[in-house]
């Protein structure tokens, strides 16, 4: 609906459902690029602008075959390979161990613990899950967060990614075993 | 004795993956931010602008054809003719119809390889 009134209308009327759209989804598209920044918050809003600024130049494009959200973390996720790219090379395919570890995001992990309301205990297990995270190459921490976070099906997730179905499967067990093992204290 | 029960819970990693979802971000000035960044609209064609100009060009045609009967005549004599010279046998048009369907299903083949390569 919102959707249909941010195309058929005025300009004005198209910016006033547009940005109902942006008010919606700016949360979990920030989110989930705060992740796959490994909690670079700045930088993840500055690709969440991006995305949406390029979601608004192509909406004419957006066909309903997929949900908007999913259309949504798709730019999000270009945008932010682009921005890897111009850094370091990133690769969504399965290419194994690909893991890099960036020194500047224990202030993020501290400022995750620091903002959780709630026990030390679960403080400190957020912080350990989110340091694992970090063990995970560009590739299997994408595919956890399409699938974990913003709860979308393999077949979604290798729509956002541009990955086949079975790479997706393949990041996701692959994932599953390096975080079950760095949270290894956690479970035994 | 929380750890234990997680350990409990069988798959415990999928269980803690879908509770640490990240918590709602405020917008804090965000979607205003990039309302501000918006570029013009830059609109899809109206949808009654294909039909539309279908119906122009077939206009300019039959005014052509009109204005020029000899000559729209003469070419469509010439194309008929064109047409009908060239022997075409039912043997030729089956390898034909083969050709095309391997041409075909070569196009989808190479369209659908990635999907049909097994992951690693």
């Amino acid at each position: 609906m919102l959707i249909a009134r941010a195309l058929a209308t005025s300009d004005a009327a198209s910016r006033v459902a547009f940005g109902e759209l942006v008010r919606r989804h700016q949360s979990s598209v920030r989110a989930t690029l705060r992740r796959l920044t490994n909690g670079n918050d700045a930088l993840a809003d500055d690709l969440a602008q991006e995305a949406f600024v390029l979601a608004w130049r192509n909406l004419a494009s957006f066909r309903d075959e997929a949900r908007f959200s999913t259309w949504l973390y798709r730019i999000a996720t270009n945008c932010w390979l682009a921005n890897a790219r111009k850094r370091k090379d990133v690769l969504l395919g399965d290419r194994g161990e690909d893991v890099e570890h960036d020194d500047d995001d224990e202030d993020a992990m501290s400022a995750l613990g620091a903002s959780v309301g709630d026990s030390s205990h679960a403080t400190s297990l957020r912080m350990d899950m989110a340091r694992a995270m970090r063990v995970l190459s560009d590739g299997e921490r994408a595919a956890i967060v399409q699938c974990y976070d913003n709860d979308l099906t393999h077949e979604e997730a290798a729509y956002v990614l541009g990955i086949p179905v079975g790479t997706v499967k393949t990041h996701i067990l692959r994932a599953k075993k390096k975080l079950k093992a760095a949270m290894a204290d956690w479970a035994s | 004795m929380e750890r234990q029960a997680m350990a409990n819970k069988g798959d415990w990693l999928d269980a803690q993956l879908r509770a640490n979802r990240p918590a709602p971000i405020a917008d804090d000035g965000f979607a205003a931010r990039v309302m501000a960044a918006l570029p013009a609209a830059t609109r899809a064609l109206p949808a009654w602008r294909r039909p539309a100009l279908v119906v122009l060009w077939a206009l300019a045609a039959i005014g052509l054809a009109l204005s020029l009967p000899d000559a729209t005549l003469d070419v469509a004599r010439q194309g008929y003719r064109l047409f009908t010279a060239i022997p075409v046998s039912v043997p030729q048009l089956a390898v034909a119809m083969v050709a095309a369907a391997v041409v075909m299903w070569t196009i989808a083949g190479y369209t659908l390889r990635r999907e049909l390569v097994p992951a690693r």
